[in-house]
Protein backbone atom coordinates (compact mmCIF):
# COMPACT_ATOMS: atom_id res chain seq x y z
CA UNK A 1 0.00 0.00 0.00
CA UNK A 2 2.71 2.26 0.90
CA UNK A 3 4.57 1.77 -1.91
CA UNK A 4 1.75 2.23 -4.11
CA UNK A 5 1.29 5.66 -2.39
CA UNK A 6 4.55 6.97 -3.46
CA UNK A 7 4.61 5.72 -6.54
CA UNK A 8 1.70 7.87 -7.75
CA UNK A 9 2.67 10.79 -5.68
CA UNK A 10 6.04 10.52 -7.70
CA UNK A 11 3.68 10.25 -10.97
CA UNK A 12 1.39 13.12 -9.93
CA UNK A 13 4.90 15.25 -9.61
CA UNK A 14 6.27 14.22 -12.76
CA UNK A 15 3.34 15.53 -14.35
CA UNK A 16 3.33 18.85 -12.16
CA UNK A 17 7.03 19.30 -13.25
CA UNK A 18 7.05 18.68 -16.69
CA UNK A 19 9.11 15.17 -16.29
CA UNK A 20 6.24 13.49 -17.36
CA UNK A 21 5.97 10.90 -20.61
CA UNK A 22 3.25 10.56 -22.82
CA UNK A 23 2.92 6.92 -20.98
CA UNK A 24 3.10 8.70 -18.21
CA UNK A 25 0.24 11.33 -18.36
CA UNK A 26 -2.35 8.26 -19.57
CA UNK A 27 -1.36 6.65 -16.86
CA UNK A 28 -2.19 9.28 -14.17
CA UNK A 29 -5.40 10.15 -16.22
CA UNK A 30 -6.43 6.95 -15.93
CA UNK A 31 -5.80 6.75 -12.17
CA UNK A 32 -7.64 9.81 -11.57
CA UNK A 33 -10.65 9.06 -13.28
CA UNK A 34 -10.72 5.50 -11.18
CA UNK A 35 -11.89 7.19 -7.72
CA UNK A 36 -12.68 10.60 -6.86
CA UNK A 37 -10.30 10.13 -3.89
CA UNK A 38 -7.46 9.87 -6.69
CA UNK A 39 -8.58 13.17 -7.99
CA UNK A 40 -8.90 15.08 -4.79
CA UNK A 41 -5.58 14.11 -3.90
CA UNK A 42 -4.13 15.28 -7.28
CA UNK A 43 -6.38 18.40 -6.74
CA UNK A 44 -4.79 19.12 -3.78
CA UNK A 45 -1.08 18.60 -4.97
CA UNK A 46 -1.96 20.70 -7.95
CA UNK A 47 -3.06 23.57 -5.96
CA UNK A 48 -0.12 23.83 -3.68
CA UNK A 49 2.05 23.57 -6.75
CA UNK A 50 0.14 26.45 -8.25
CA UNK A 51 0.59 28.50 -5.15
CA UNK A 52 4.20 27.75 -5.09
CA UNK A 53 5.13 28.23 -8.81
CA UNK A 54 2.53 31.41 -9.05
CA UNK A 55 4.69 33.16 -6.46
CA UNK A 56 7.78 32.16 -7.73
CA UNK A 57 7.04 32.86 -11.21
CA UNK A 58 5.84 36.30 -10.21
CA UNK A 59 9.31 36.94 -8.37
CA UNK A 60 11.57 35.39 -11.23
CA UNK A 61 9.93 36.96 -14.54
CA UNK A 62 12.20 39.65 -15.16
CA UNK A 63 9.88 41.95 -17.03
CA UNK A 64 12.58 44.26 -18.94
CA UNK A 65 15.09 41.01 -19.87
CA UNK A 66 11.51 40.21 -21.42
CA UNK A 67 10.72 43.46 -22.94
CA UNK A 68 14.12 43.78 -24.35
CA UNK A 69 13.52 40.55 -25.89
CA UNK A 70 9.82 41.09 -27.29
CA UNK A 71 11.50 44.32 -28.60
CA UNK A 72 14.34 42.73 -30.45
CA UNK A 73 11.98 40.32 -32.09
CA UNK A 74 9.51 43.05 -33.47
CA UNK A 75 12.35 44.94 -34.60
CA UNK A 76 11.54 47.60 -31.98
CA UNK A 77 14.10 50.31 -31.14
CA UNK A 78 15.98 50.68 -34.58
CA UNK A 79 14.04 52.27 -36.42
CA UNK A 80 12.26 55.29 -34.45
CA UNK A 81 9.76 55.53 -37.01
CA UNK A 82 8.14 52.26 -35.99
CA UNK A 83 8.41 52.98 -32.34
CA UNK A 84 6.66 56.50 -33.21
CA UNK A 85 3.83 54.59 -34.69
CA UNK A 86 3.93 51.97 -31.38
CA UNK A 87 3.45 54.84 -29.19
CA UNK A 88 0.09 56.09 -31.98
CA UNK A 89 -1.18 52.62 -31.58
CA UNK A 90 -0.68 52.69 -27.98
CA UNK A 91 -2.16 56.16 -27.77
CA UNK A 92 -5.56 54.59 -26.63
CA UNK A 93 -4.20 52.64 -23.94
CA UNK A 94 -2.06 55.53 -22.53
CA UNK A 95 -5.10 57.68 -22.62
CA UNK A 96 -6.48 55.03 -20.09
CA UNK A 97 -3.59 54.57 -17.94
CA UNK A 98 -3.79 58.45 -17.98
CA UNK A 99 -7.37 58.39 -16.51
CA UNK A 100 -6.38 55.86 -14.05
CA UNK A 101 -3.32 57.79 -12.69
CA UNK A 102 -5.62 61.21 -12.63
CA UNK A 103 -7.95 58.93 -10.46
CA UNK A 104 -6.01 57.83 -8.48
CA UNK A 105 -4.61 60.95 -7.88
CA UNK A 106 -8.14 62.51 -6.58
CA UNK A 107 -8.24 59.84 -4.46
CA UNK A 108 -4.75 60.17 -3.20
CA UNK A 109 -5.26 64.09 -2.56
CA UNK A 110 -7.58 63.47 -0.08
CA UNK A 111 -6.30 60.79 1.71
CA UNK A 112 -3.14 62.81 2.19
CA UNK A 113 -4.73 65.66 3.81
CA UNK A 114 -5.90 62.86 6.32
CA UNK A 115 -3.19 61.69 6.93
CA UNK A 116 -1.86 65.61 7.02
CA UNK A 117 -4.73 66.05 9.47
CA UNK A 118 -3.17 63.50 11.71
CA UNK A 119 -0.38 64.77 11.95
CA UNK A 120 -1.52 68.32 12.21
CA UNK A 121 -3.01 70.91 13.62
CA UNK A 122 -6.35 68.73 15.42
CA UNK A 123 -3.41 66.25 16.93
CA UNK A 124 -4.27 66.25 20.47
CA UNK A 125 -1.86 64.96 23.11
CA UNK A 126 -2.34 63.35 26.64
CA UNK A 127 0.88 63.48 28.76
CA UNK A 128 0.78 61.55 32.65
CA UNK A 129 3.26 62.86 33.99
CA UNK A 130 3.74 61.80 37.32
CA UNK A 131 0.53 60.11 37.97
CA UNK A 132 -1.54 57.48 36.41
CA UNK A 133 -4.50 58.77 34.52
CA UNK A 134 -7.65 57.20 32.54
CA UNK A 135 -8.76 58.97 29.21
CA UNK A 136 -11.47 58.30 26.93
CA UNK A 137 -11.05 58.92 23.55
CA UNK A 138 -13.36 60.21 20.24
CA UNK A 139 -14.31 56.97 19.58
CA UNK A 140 -15.07 55.63 23.33
CA UNK A 141 -12.12 53.81 23.50
CA UNK A 142 -10.21 54.31 27.15
CA UNK A 143 -6.71 54.45 28.15
CA UNK A 144 -4.86 54.46 30.69
CA UNK A 145 -1.57 56.01 30.63
CA UNK A 146 1.18 54.74 32.82
CA UNK A 147 3.32 57.50 35.02
CA UNK A 148 5.52 59.83 32.15
CA UNK A 149 3.60 58.31 29.44
CA UNK A 150 2.14 60.15 25.78
CA UNK A 151 -0.28 59.41 23.47
CA UNK A 152 -1.10 61.35 20.58
CA UNK A 153 -4.33 61.41 18.55
CA UNK A 154 -6.50 63.12 16.12
CA UNK A 155 -9.32 65.32 17.59
CA UNK A 156 -11.81 63.05 15.32
CA UNK A 157 -11.16 59.53 13.97
CA UNK A 158 -11.01 60.10 10.07
CA UNK A 159 -9.79 57.63 7.38
CA UNK A 160 -9.41 54.29 7.45
CA UNK A 161 -8.06 53.51 10.92
CA UNK A 162 -8.06 54.93 13.90
CA UNK A 163 -4.67 55.70 14.92
CA UNK A 164 -3.25 56.99 17.52
CA UNK A 165 0.51 57.15 19.00
CA UNK A 166 1.61 55.57 22.39
CA UNK A 167 5.15 56.72 24.33
CA UNK A 168 5.76 54.92 27.25
CA UNK A 169 3.28 51.80 28.99
CA UNK A 170 -0.86 52.37 28.52
CA UNK A 171 -3.85 50.02 28.70
CA UNK A 172 -6.48 50.66 26.16
CA UNK A 173 -10.05 49.20 26.73
CA UNK A 174 -10.24 49.35 22.34
CA UNK A 175 -14.28 50.92 21.59
CA UNK A 176 -15.45 48.39 18.81
CA UNK A 177 -15.49 49.06 15.24
CA UNK A 178 -14.78 46.41 12.83
CA UNK A 179 -15.16 48.87 10.10
CA UNK A 180 -12.50 51.09 11.35
CA UNK A 181 -9.55 49.46 13.06
CA UNK A 182 -7.57 50.64 16.18
CA UNK A 183 -3.48 50.99 15.33
CA UNK A 184 -1.36 52.26 17.64
CA UNK A 185 2.11 53.21 16.80
CA UNK A 186 4.44 52.36 19.27
CA UNK A 187 7.98 53.27 17.76
CA UNK A 188 7.87 51.65 14.72
CA UNK A 189 6.22 48.60 16.00
CA UNK A 190 2.64 48.80 14.98
CA UNK A 191 -0.49 46.74 16.66
CA UNK A 192 -3.44 46.78 15.37
CA UNK A 193 -6.88 45.58 16.90
CA UNK A 194 -10.69 45.54 15.89
CA UNK A 195 -11.85 45.80 19.73
CA UNK A 196 -10.14 44.41 22.48
CA UNK A 197 -8.53 45.02 25.87
CA UNK A 198 -4.66 45.05 26.36
CA UNK A 199 -1.52 46.60 27.66
CA UNK A 200 1.50 47.95 25.37
CA UNK A 201 4.50 48.72 27.31
CA UNK A 202 7.22 50.72 25.08
CA UNK A 203 9.73 50.79 27.29
CA UNK A 204 11.76 48.12 28.73
CA UNK A 205 14.45 48.06 30.01
CA UNK A 206 15.96 45.49 27.26
CA UNK A 207 14.18 48.28 24.87
CA UNK A 208 11.98 45.84 23.74
CA UNK A 209 7.83 46.56 23.10
CA UNK A 210 5.72 44.52 25.13
CA UNK A 211 2.38 43.97 24.35
CA UNK A 212 -0.21 41.59 26.49
CA UNK A 213 -3.64 40.53 25.66
CA UNK A 214 -6.18 40.45 27.73
CA UNK A 215 -8.88 40.15 25.29
CA UNK A 216 -10.10 39.48 22.00
CA UNK A 217 -7.08 39.63 19.37
CA UNK A 218 -4.55 41.83 17.84
CA UNK A 219 -2.02 41.73 15.21
CA UNK A 220 1.39 42.98 16.11
CA UNK A 221 4.62 44.43 13.09
CA UNK A 222 6.95 46.54 12.27
CA UNK A 223 5.50 49.78 10.17
CA UNK A 224 8.43 49.18 7.51
CA UNK A 225 8.42 45.50 7.63
CA UNK A 226 4.42 44.17 7.85
CA UNK A 227 4.62 40.76 7.00
CA UNK A 228 6.98 40.23 9.90
CA UNK A 229 3.91 39.79 12.38
CA UNK A 230 2.07 37.81 15.38
CA UNK A 231 -1.27 37.48 15.93
CA UNK A 232 -2.01 37.60 20.04
CA UNK A 233 -4.54 35.88 21.79
CA UNK A 234 -5.59 36.30 25.31
CA UNK A 235 -3.19 36.16 27.75
CA UNK A 236 0.00 35.81 25.03
CA UNK A 237 2.29 38.41 25.24
CA UNK A 238 4.52 39.80 22.80
CA UNK A 239 7.91 41.08 22.82
CA UNK A 240 9.45 43.16 19.90
CA UNK A 241 12.91 44.02 19.77
CA UNK A 242 13.63 48.07 19.35
CA UNK A 243 15.63 47.10 15.85
CA UNK A 244 12.70 45.79 13.78
CA UNK A 245 13.63 42.28 13.31
CA UNK A 246 12.45 40.29 16.47
CA UNK A 247 8.86 39.16 17.60
CA UNK A 248 8.76 36.69 20.46
CA UNK A 249 5.28 35.63 21.91
CA UNK A 250 4.77 34.18 24.73
CA UNK A 251 2.35 33.08 27.39
CA UNK A 252 2.03 35.89 29.87
CA UNK A 253 3.16 34.47 33.61
CA UNK A 254 3.31 37.78 34.87
CA UNK A 255 -0.35 38.25 37.11
CA UNK A 256 0.80 41.60 38.15
CA UNK A 257 1.30 43.22 34.81
CA UNK A 258 -1.58 45.29 35.32
CA UNK A 259 -1.68 46.24 38.71
CA UNK A 260 -0.21 49.79 38.52
CA UNK A 261 -3.74 50.25 37.23
CA UNK A 262 -6.03 47.97 39.35
CA UNK A 263 -3.89 47.92 42.32
CA UNK A 264 -4.75 44.46 42.87
CA UNK A 265 -1.40 42.48 43.73
CA UNK A 266 -1.31 39.31 44.14
CA UNK A 267 2.60 37.25 45.42
CA UNK A 268 2.69 34.17 45.64
CA UNK A 269 5.85 32.92 46.99
CA UNK A 270 7.09 35.82 45.51
CA UNK A 271 10.91 37.09 46.88
CA UNK A 272 10.80 40.30 48.85
CA UNK A 273 13.28 41.91 46.10
CA UNK A 274 10.28 41.37 43.15
CA UNK A 275 7.48 42.68 45.50
CA UNK A 276 9.60 45.73 45.99
CA UNK A 277 9.93 46.12 42.36
CA UNK A 278 5.98 45.82 42.23
CA UNK A 279 5.48 47.80 44.74
CA UNK A 280 7.80 51.17 43.42
CA UNK A 281 6.28 50.73 39.63
CA UNK A 282 2.60 50.50 40.89
CA UNK A 283 2.51 53.18 43.43
CA UNK A 284 5.27 55.44 41.81
CA UNK A 285 7.29 55.42 45.03
CA UNK A 286 10.78 53.82 45.36
CA UNK A 287 10.78 50.79 47.86
CA UNK A 288 14.35 49.61 48.44
CA UNK A 289 15.12 46.35 50.34
CA UNK A 290 18.34 47.70 52.13
CA UNK A 291 19.13 44.75 53.92
CA UNK A 292 20.45 41.71 51.64
CA UNK A 293 19.42 39.17 54.43
CA UNK A 294 16.26 39.78 53.56
CA UNK A 295 15.92 39.86 49.81
CA UNK A 296 15.22 36.47 49.29
CA UNK A 297 12.38 36.38 51.96
CA UNK A 298 8.94 35.12 50.57
CA UNK A 299 5.47 36.84 50.72
CA UNK A 300 2.38 35.15 49.37
CA UNK A 301 -0.25 37.89 49.64
CA UNK A 302 -3.25 39.88 48.17
CA UNK A 303 -3.68 43.21 48.28
CA UNK A 304 -7.03 44.65 46.68
CA UNK A 305 -7.01 48.47 46.42
CA UNK A 306 -4.90 48.98 49.27
CA UNK A 307 -2.56 52.11 50.10
CA UNK A 308 0.70 51.35 50.18
CA UNK A 309 0.66 52.19 53.94
CA UNK A 310 -1.38 49.49 54.39
CA UNK A 311 0.79 46.96 52.54
CA UNK A 312 3.97 48.10 53.72
CA UNK A 313 2.38 47.39 57.39
CA UNK A 314 1.32 43.84 56.28
CA UNK A 315 4.82 43.09 54.92
CA UNK A 316 6.21 44.48 58.43
CA UNK A 317 4.22 42.02 60.41
CA UNK A 318 4.74 39.10 58.78
CA UNK A 319 8.48 39.42 57.82
CA UNK A 320 9.38 41.39 60.86
CA UNK A 321 11.05 44.31 59.13
CA UNK A 322 11.76 47.72 59.92
CA UNK A 323 10.21 50.24 57.73
CA UNK A 324 11.54 53.43 56.68
CA UNK A 325 11.13 56.52 55.12
CA UNK A 326 14.16 58.21 53.71
CA UNK A 327 12.33 61.04 52.19
CA UNK A 328 11.89 59.83 48.54
CA UNK A 329 10.92 56.59 49.30
CA UNK A 330 10.79 53.73 51.92
CA UNK A 331 13.89 51.51 53.06
CA UNK A 332 13.10 47.56 54.45
CA UNK A 333 15.19 46.13 56.82
CA UNK A 334 15.14 43.23 58.91
CA UNK A 335 17.22 40.58 60.55
CA UNK A 336 16.61 37.89 57.85
CA UNK A 337 13.43 35.26 58.33
CA UNK A 338 13.10 31.48 59.10
CA UNK A 339 12.12 30.00 55.83
CA UNK A 340 12.80 27.08 53.14
CA UNK A 341 9.69 25.42 53.87
CA UNK B 1 1.86 48.91 -20.61
CA UNK B 2 0.17 46.36 -21.89
CA UNK B 3 2.68 44.14 -21.64
CA UNK B 4 3.79 44.90 -18.19
CA UNK B 5 0.60 44.91 -16.69
CA UNK B 6 -0.10 41.25 -18.37
CA UNK B 7 3.31 39.50 -18.60
CA UNK B 8 3.77 38.03 -15.62
CA UNK B 9 0.63 36.71 -15.29
CA UNK B 10 -0.13 35.30 -18.84
CA UNK B 11 3.53 33.17 -17.70
CA UNK B 12 2.09 31.98 -14.42
CA UNK B 13 -1.36 31.20 -16.70
CA UNK B 14 0.72 29.52 -19.57
CA UNK B 15 2.78 27.34 -17.07
CA UNK B 16 -0.18 26.14 -15.46
CA UNK B 17 -0.84 24.47 -18.55
CA UNK B 18 2.85 23.33 -20.00
CA UNK B 19 4.35 22.82 -16.45
CA UNK B 20 7.50 24.18 -17.63
CA UNK B 21 8.18 27.77 -17.21
CA UNK B 22 10.69 28.33 -20.47
CA UNK B 23 7.81 27.40 -23.05
CA UNK B 24 5.75 29.39 -21.42
CA UNK B 25 7.67 32.19 -21.16
CA UNK B 26 8.03 31.36 -25.27
CA UNK B 27 4.43 30.88 -25.72
CA UNK B 28 3.77 34.75 -24.00
CA UNK B 29 6.12 35.95 -26.01
CA UNK B 30 4.86 34.60 -29.21
CA UNK B 31 1.81 35.53 -27.84
CA UNK B 32 2.82 39.22 -27.77
CA UNK B 33 4.56 38.92 -31.30
CA UNK B 34 1.03 37.84 -32.93
CA UNK B 35 -0.41 40.63 -31.02
CA UNK B 36 1.39 42.71 -33.29
CA UNK B 37 1.21 41.02 -35.74
CA UNK B 38 -2.63 40.86 -36.41
CA UNK B 39 -2.89 44.71 -34.84
CA UNK B 40 -4.33 45.85 -38.11
CA UNK B 41 -7.20 42.60 -37.75
CA UNK B 42 -7.87 42.36 -34.38
CA UNK B 43 -11.73 43.31 -33.46
CA UNK B 44 -11.03 46.35 -31.38
CA UNK B 45 -14.48 46.05 -29.69
CA UNK B 46 -13.26 42.64 -27.50
CA UNK B 47 -10.86 43.41 -24.83
CA UNK B 48 -6.91 42.85 -25.02
CA UNK B 49 -7.28 40.46 -22.38
CA UNK B 50 -9.09 37.81 -23.77
CA UNK B 51 -7.60 38.16 -26.76
CA UNK B 52 -4.13 37.59 -25.02
CA UNK B 53 -5.70 34.94 -22.69
CA UNK B 54 -7.43 33.20 -25.67
CA UNK B 55 -4.03 32.90 -27.96
CA UNK B 56 -2.05 31.87 -24.47
CA UNK B 57 -4.50 28.87 -24.03
CA UNK B 58 -4.52 27.95 -27.86
CA UNK B 59 -0.72 27.68 -28.09
CA UNK B 60 -0.92 25.90 -24.52
CA UNK B 61 -3.03 23.30 -25.81
CA UNK B 62 -0.90 23.11 -28.62
CA UNK B 63 2.25 22.71 -27.16
CA UNK B 64 0.55 19.68 -25.14
CA UNK B 65 -0.37 18.14 -28.20
CA UNK B 66 2.54 18.33 -30.30
CA UNK B 67 4.38 16.74 -27.23
CA UNK B 68 2.17 14.36 -26.41
CA UNK B 69 1.46 15.29 -22.75
CA UNK B 70 -2.61 16.54 -23.82
CA UNK B 71 -4.94 15.18 -21.08
CA UNK B 72 -8.47 16.66 -21.61
CA UNK B 73 -9.25 14.91 -18.05
CA UNK B 74 -6.13 16.01 -16.33
CA UNK B 75 -6.63 19.87 -17.58
CA UNK B 76 -10.60 19.77 -16.38
CA UNK B 77 -9.24 19.22 -13.32
CA UNK B 78 -7.32 21.63 -13.19
CA UNK B 79 -9.64 24.33 -13.93
CA UNK B 80 -6.90 26.85 -14.96
CA UNK B 81 -8.45 30.29 -15.85
CA UNK B 82 -6.22 33.57 -16.70
CA UNK B 83 -8.94 35.47 -14.08
CA UNK B 84 -7.77 33.29 -11.70
CA UNK B 85 -3.93 34.13 -12.01
CA UNK B 86 -4.43 37.88 -12.38
CA UNK B 87 -6.50 38.39 -9.50
CA UNK B 88 -4.49 39.57 -6.70
CA UNK B 89 -6.43 38.89 -3.44
CA UNK B 90 -4.57 40.80 -1.17
CA UNK B 91 -0.66 41.77 -0.64
CA UNK B 92 -0.29 41.30 3.05
CA UNK B 93 -1.84 37.72 2.28
CA UNK B 94 0.66 37.66 -0.81
CA UNK B 95 4.00 38.79 1.06
CA UNK B 96 2.89 36.19 3.74
CA UNK B 97 2.28 33.50 1.56
CA UNK B 98 6.11 34.34 0.12
CA UNK B 99 7.50 33.96 3.45
CA UNK B 100 5.80 30.93 4.30
CA UNK B 101 6.90 28.82 0.83
CA UNK B 102 10.54 30.15 1.62
CA UNK B 103 10.15 29.26 5.18
CA UNK B 104 8.73 25.67 3.93
CA UNK B 105 11.79 25.39 2.08
CA UNK B 106 14.08 26.27 4.41
CA UNK B 107 12.51 23.50 6.54
CA UNK B 108 13.46 20.56 4.11
CA UNK B 109 16.69 18.86 4.67
CA UNK B 110 19.28 19.89 2.88
CA UNK B 111 19.81 17.73 -0.28
CA UNK B 112 16.33 17.72 -1.03
CA UNK B 113 16.35 21.88 -0.86
CA UNK B 114 19.01 22.29 -2.97
CA UNK B 115 17.31 19.56 -5.62
CA UNK B 116 14.00 21.46 -5.31
CA UNK B 117 15.96 24.71 -5.90
CA UNK B 118 17.70 23.21 -9.74
CA UNK B 119 14.82 22.34 -10.56
CA UNK B 120 12.83 25.08 -9.78
CA UNK B 121 14.99 28.39 -9.76
CA UNK B 122 17.71 26.82 -12.70
CA UNK B 123 15.11 25.57 -14.60
CA UNK B 124 16.82 21.82 -14.45
CA UNK B 125 15.60 18.92 -15.31
CA UNK B 126 15.16 15.77 -13.73
CA UNK B 127 18.15 14.57 -16.00
CA UNK B 128 20.24 17.09 -15.62
CA UNK B 129 19.99 17.92 -11.78
CA UNK B 130 21.16 13.82 -11.62
CA UNK B 131 24.10 14.30 -13.87
CA UNK B 132 25.39 17.19 -11.64
CA UNK B 133 24.47 16.47 -8.37
CA UNK B 134 25.84 12.31 -9.66
CA UNK B 135 22.76 10.67 -8.30
CA UNK B 136 20.25 8.66 -10.20
CA UNK B 137 17.08 10.20 -11.59
CA UNK B 138 15.04 8.11 -9.17
CA UNK B 139 16.28 9.83 -5.88
CA UNK B 140 15.97 13.19 -7.99
CA UNK B 141 12.07 12.31 -8.47
CA UNK B 142 11.95 11.31 -4.45
CA UNK B 143 13.30 14.07 -2.98
CA UNK B 144 11.38 16.37 -5.72
CA UNK B 145 8.09 14.54 -4.32
CA UNK B 146 9.39 15.02 -0.67
CA UNK B 147 9.73 18.35 -1.45
CA UNK B 148 6.30 19.26 -2.76
CA UNK B 149 4.61 17.15 0.04
CA UNK B 150 5.89 19.21 2.43
CA UNK B 151 4.89 22.04 0.99
CA UNK B 152 1.50 21.06 0.94
CA UNK B 153 1.66 20.09 4.57
CA UNK B 154 2.57 23.46 5.32
CA UNK B 155 0.47 25.72 2.93
CA UNK B 156 -2.62 23.84 3.60
CA UNK B 157 -4.12 27.08 5.34
CA UNK B 158 -3.57 29.21 2.89
CA UNK B 159 -5.14 27.42 0.29
CA UNK B 160 -8.65 28.34 1.57
CA UNK B 161 -7.77 31.60 0.89
CA UNK B 162 -6.98 31.12 -2.46
CA UNK B 163 -10.08 29.24 -3.08
CA UNK B 164 -11.92 31.99 -1.38
CA UNK B 165 -10.38 34.81 -3.33
CA UNK B 166 -11.25 32.69 -6.33
CA UNK B 167 -14.78 32.33 -6.17
CA UNK B 168 -14.99 35.78 -4.73
CA UNK B 169 -13.27 37.28 -8.44
CA UNK B 170 -15.37 34.55 -10.21
CA UNK B 171 -18.44 36.04 -8.38
CA UNK B 172 -17.57 39.41 -9.46
CA UNK B 173 -17.45 38.51 -12.81
CA UNK B 174 -20.85 37.17 -12.80
CA UNK B 175 -22.10 40.20 -11.43
CA UNK B 176 -20.41 42.48 -13.53
CA UNK B 177 -21.50 40.29 -16.71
Amino acid sequence: MEIKDTYFNDLIIRYLYGEATPEDIIELEQWVKADPANAALFTEFQKTWRTVEQTRIAFSVDIDREWNNLASKLGIGEDDRIQSKIVHRKSKILYYALRIAAISLLLLIPAFFLYRNFNGPSEQQLASGKEISTHTLPDGTRVTLYANATLTYPSRFDGPFRKVALKGEGWFEVAHNKKQPFVIAAGNVRIRVVGTTFSVNTQTIQDTREIILTSGMVRVYYENNPQKMALLLPGEKAELSGNGEEITKTANEDVNFLAWKTRHLVFNNTPLSEVAEVLTKVYLTRIRVYDDQIKDCRITATFDKQSLESVLNVLKATLDLRVHYNGTGFDLSGNGCKQGQ
Amino acid sequence: MLFRSHFKGLCIFAAGYVKDEEAAREIVQDTFVSLWEKRLTIDPSRPVKSYLSTTVRNKCLNYLRDHKKFSRDLLAIENLSYEMTVEQPDTLVETELRDRIVHAMDELPEKCREIFHLSRHQNMKYLEIADKLQISVKTVETQMSKALQHMRIRLSEYLPVIILAITLSLFLLNASG
